[in-house]
């Protein structure tokens, strides 16, 4: 239930390493928030700051404005999901599940009761008396779901449940949770580096990259109004397609002397900045292809990927590979060559410190 | 085709020296240990051994002495082992810290499980000596007069059981802090979660986590207690009166003074029947954990 | 998981690994001390007591600091009563590294074929193979003697190291087992398809790659067979006797020769003390006989 905020929050490990860096970050009652990035990005750190499973090194945590970083986990009333389950190997799927209400010493019928009714919302009824040895993935973390359910906690935080989990149970079971958790209005913290499980279930995302919040917004935000280059090439698949650009004039650009329309906006954003190192970005899906020396740029078709309805394009051009999504039925041959016209309205461009010139405004916590 | 033949004739060069070495050397005298006592067979005499089929088994029911031996080896066994599985086991808990220099410290523990069993006898029989031991030296200290440490009663064999306590709580502390280091850190995380406190984590967690290790080492010290005279014979030899003769002594000296071989062989066939149980045990505690071959 | 969180392994606040609050610290400093000093100081009396002069060894209350000699070591090497130390420990040295070897090599061979192979029966042999090490030598030594004594082999250096070799053979296949089961069968695939026999293999390949564990079954089995008394006293007596038989000579001569029995318990255990220091990364898997991981 809590509105959960992190103030300043650092975490630097003995060796040197800085895991994360000033986050400043509110996560609001009952939201389901994503923490998205890559391998080494802090997310899993500042999760587990949360839980209390790490001090901080600087900075406040706060819930419901009562500061909570000082506490011990068994103090915070948050409930965690693992990526590895962290069953209790010795244990029962029941007494599993029944464990936070035998640390709270509850009596045996309730236990029993409450037990009983969240494995028949997970559908684990019959699994009750198994050991984790003898369950499978999802099982486990059904199991697993069942512990951080029981005990009705005030924070959900789940950190890659689903990671190793085969593709169509993440699918299956991630829509589970997301329906859990907005009937239970539970505020819920997720963490995952895959971008299409995030933008299935988070209210909001928040990027993240070597301990620093990039970006936060709901996925749209973040795919149409990347705030520099991290997260304009980290959301969307395929990804950005990067291509450097010299400026001509103080309001255009020109991609190997062809001059590329853009739009008003980007051409103020031009206006603004002297920076020349700059850096063109594009999505797959606004690049079209035309004849050759009918657009922008040429390039040569290396591989054509079916895709149903549409087809991925790859293509090596003078200013190195791209990637473009064409409707089917346009698709080229793999050896043709090409044009390539860039859609002036989709164009993004960033500046040489790898900041977006048009959305840098937000520069952080939401 | 060949590839199997190949196989197979691998798999015996293998294995064959080291099994025939066993069988040799282990089954074989466990079967002629059997003929044997069914023999009376004095070693000093020089008529040929002669068939008596169980009165060596019926002999041992009636004996006074052998059933005295069974029951010093018990008291042995439960005193002794019993300390050094509580011993270790806390021992384990203060070395498991990461800290400057404890692992140094852990290193050198375990020196008395290491080094010849008779030397231990030897230097702890100078140490509880009544005239010069430094044991009684500390008693004094401590406010009292000097004791036969190993020629009185029921001290003698408590002393026995220190020596031995001193020996082997070290090799126990090492296999309970390899388990302890061993479990798994993350369902400690899910335990604090689970809003487990200090002492629930304990009982709930890490002790039945921790049985299969406390089975394994129990079963390990209480066959090599039972099997052990090195203390006995350079401490004590079994006295005063037989206080501290345990069932390994008795066969000793029944053995291999008194020269009745027959008699002999017929507790050294009981003791392997205990044995072998009690190495069930073990190889089904550890099957049990998965490490089958 | 983010690379951050392995890292974390060294200040995770754990219900195991403690990171100390000062007085708990302290303490477990305090009890790892004092229990480390306990299991030392033993060693300290024999070798003090093996540098003392005859007066000093008896006096009361126990003297402390003393003029040092080497009297003692020099009598029980080379003076003694005609019994000089020096052909029991060469005896000693001799058997113990001939029947390691043979333990080490003939191990790893059936270590190597119970990973590798499989047949018909293989799990119960491995296990009869494992409850070997529980065998106990006093219920042994009946049949064992009368069949050394048969074939003429009393007082041979040839009797104790096949029986040293037998003793040992179980904790070399079990640890080198658990070695081998480890090697990718990949490498050995590779090497099948390039030509090579499965006994090249197992020579040339498989060997090389458990070393740590080669080492580890070497030196326990060199300390067992060094440290073993019974069957040495039993089955020799000038010839092929060990150190362990001139130890318990000891108990015999009436106590008055402390200092040259002190002396040759610290030729007894000085090796252990130097190896196993150095060694201490091999013995821990070792000791732990896989039990627990």
């Amino acid at each position: 239930m809590p509105r959960i905020e992190f103030k300043g929050v650092s975490k630097t490990y003995p060796d040197g390493t800085r895991a994360v860096a000033d986050l400043n970050l509110v996560v609001e009652d009952g939201e389901l928030l994503c923490l998205l990035g890559p391998s080494g990005c802090g997310k899993s750190s500042t999760i587990r700051a949360l839980a209390g499973l790490e001090t901080v090194s600087d900075g406040v945590i706060l819930a419901d404005n009562n500061r909570i970083d000082h506490l011990p986990p068994q103090a915070r009333d948050c409930a965690m999901i693992f990526e590895n389950y962290a069953l209790y190997p010795h244990l029962t799927a029941f007494e599993n599940i029944a464990m936070p209400l035998r640390a709270r010493r509850l009596p045996m019928p309730e236990i029993k009761h409450r037990v009983t009714k969240i494995a028949r919302l997970l559908r684990i009824e019959s699994l009750m008396g198994r050991r984790p040895s003898r369950l499978s993935g999802g099982e486990k973390q059904r199991v697993g779901i069942g512990r951080a359910l029981v005990r009705e906690p005030a924070m959900f935080l789940m950190d890659e449940p689903l990671g190793h989990l085969e593709a169509y149970l993440r699918v299956e079971l991630r829509a589970e949770i997301r329906r859990l958790q907005e009937r239970l209005g539970i505020t819920t913290i997720y963490v995952t580096h895959d971008q299409e499980e995030a933008a299935a279930i988070a209210d909001r995302i928040v990027v993240m990259s070597a301990g620093r919040l990039q970006q936060i917004g709901s996925f749209l935000d973040l795919f149409d109004r990347p705030v520099n280059r991290f997260v304009a090439e980290f959301v969307g698949e395929p990804p950005m397609v990067f291509l450097p650009v010299d400026r001509t004039g103080v309001d255009s650009i020109a991609v190997k002397g062809i001059q590329i329309p853009v739009s008003e906006p980007l051409r103020a954003a031009l206006r603004a900045t002297k920076d020349s190192e700059l850096v063109l970005g594009v999505r797959p899906n606004d690049i079209s292809l035309v004849t050759p020396a009918a657009g922008h740029l040429n390039g040569k078709v290396i591989l054509v990927q079916p895709q149903g309805d549409h087809a991925i394009v790859v293509l090596r051009t003078p200013t190195g590979t791209v990637t473009v999504i064409v409707p089917s039925d346009q698709r080229p041959e793999a050896g043709a060559t090409v044009g390539l016209t860039f859609a002036g309205e989709g164009l993004h461009l960033f500046d040489s410190a790898a900041k977006s010139l048009l959305y840098n405004r937000e520069e952080s916590s939401g | 085709m060949k590839l199997a033949v190949e196989r197979r004739r691998a798999t015996l060069v293998l294995i064959a020296p080291a099994l025939a070495i066993l069988l040799a050397l282990n089954l074989f005298p466990i079967v002629y240990a059997l003929y044997i006592s069914v023999h009376y067979w004095m070693l000093a005499r020089p008529q040929p051994p002669r068939f008596v089929g169980l009165s060596n088994y019926e002999q041992l029911f009636f004996d006074e002495r052998f059933r005295n031996a069974v029951l010093v080896s018990l008291k042995f066994i439960a005193l002794a082992v019993g300390t050094e599985l509580l011993l270790g086991f806390g021992l384990a808990f203060v070395f498991n810290a990461r800290l400057r220099g404890m692992a140094t410290l852990r290193k050198l523990t375990l020196l008395p499980s290491l080094v010849m069993p008779l030397v231990v006898g030897l230097v702890w029989f100078y140490m509880f000596n009544e005239n010069f031991g430094i044991v009684n030296w500390i008693w004094v200290m401590l406010g009292g007069t000097r004791v036969p440490f190993l020629t009185q009663g029921t001290l003698a064999l408590l002393s026995i059981v220190a020596t031995d306590v001193w020996q082997w709580t070290p090799f126990v502390m090492l296999v309970f802090f390899a388990a302890l280091q061993a479990l798994p850190e993350y369902v400690y995380e899910a335990a604090r979660i689970d809003g487990l406190s200090g002492s629930q984590i304990f009982f709930r967690v890490t002790l039945p986590l921790l049985r299969p290790a406390i089975l394994i080492v129990l079963i390990i010290r209480a066959v090599d207690a039972l099997r052990s005279l090195e203390l006995v014979f350079m401490m004590t030899k079994g006295g005063p009166a037989g206080d501290t003769e345990v069932l390994p002594w008795y066969l000793y000296t029944t053995g291999f003074m008194s020269l009745d071989l027959g008699y002999a062989a017929a507790m050294a066939v009981l003791m392997l029947a205990l044995v072998t149980v009690l190495s069930q045990l073990f190889v089904r505690q550890l099957e049990s954990r998965g490490a089958t071959p | 998981m983010s690379v951050a969180l392995i890292r974390n392994k060294d200040v995770q606040v754990s219900a195991t690994r403690s990171h100390a609050a000062w007085p708990i610290g302290t303490l477990r400093y305090l009890i790892a001390a004092t229990f480390t000093g306990f299991c030392l100081f033993p060693f300290y009396v024999i070798v003090t007591t093996a540098l003392k002069a005859e007066t000093a060894i008896f006096a009361w209350p126990p003297v402390w600091s003393f003029q040092p000699t080497l009297q003692s070591f020099y009598n029980a090497l080379f003076v003694f009563g005609g019994r000089s130390a020096v052909s029991y420990l060469i005896n000693s040295i001799v058997i113990s590294a001939v029947s390691t070897f043979l333990a080490v090599a003939l191990g790893a061979m059936a270590a190597y074929g119970f990973a590798r192979f499989s047949f018909a029966g293989k799990g119960r042999l491995a296990f009869w193979i494992l409850s070997t090490r529980f065998a106990p030598p006093v219920a042994f030594i009946v049949p064992i003697y009368l069949m050394v004594q048969k074939v003429g082999l009393l007082d041979s250096h040839i009797a104790l190291i096949l029986i040293y070799t037998a003793m040992n053979l179980s904790l070399v296949i079990w640890i080198l087992r658990g070695f081998f089961a480890e090697i990718p069968i990949e490498i050995e695939e590779a090497a099948l398809v390039d030509g090579y026999s499965r006994l090249q293999i197992f020579w040339r390949v498989a060997v090389p790659l458990v070393r740590p564990g080669i080492v580890s079954a070497a030196i326990l089995s060199a300390i067992f067979s060094w440290n073993e008394f019974l069957y040495a006293m039993v089955l020799t007596q000038s010839r092929a006797a060990t150190l362990p038989v001139y130890l318990a000579g000891f108990s015999n001569s009436m106590g008055l020769a402390w200092g040259e029995y002190m002396a040759a318990g610290t030729m007894a255990v000085l090796p252990i003390l130097v190896f196993t220091f150095a060694l201490q990364k091999y013995l821990v898997r070792g000791l732990t006989f896989g039990a627990v991981k």
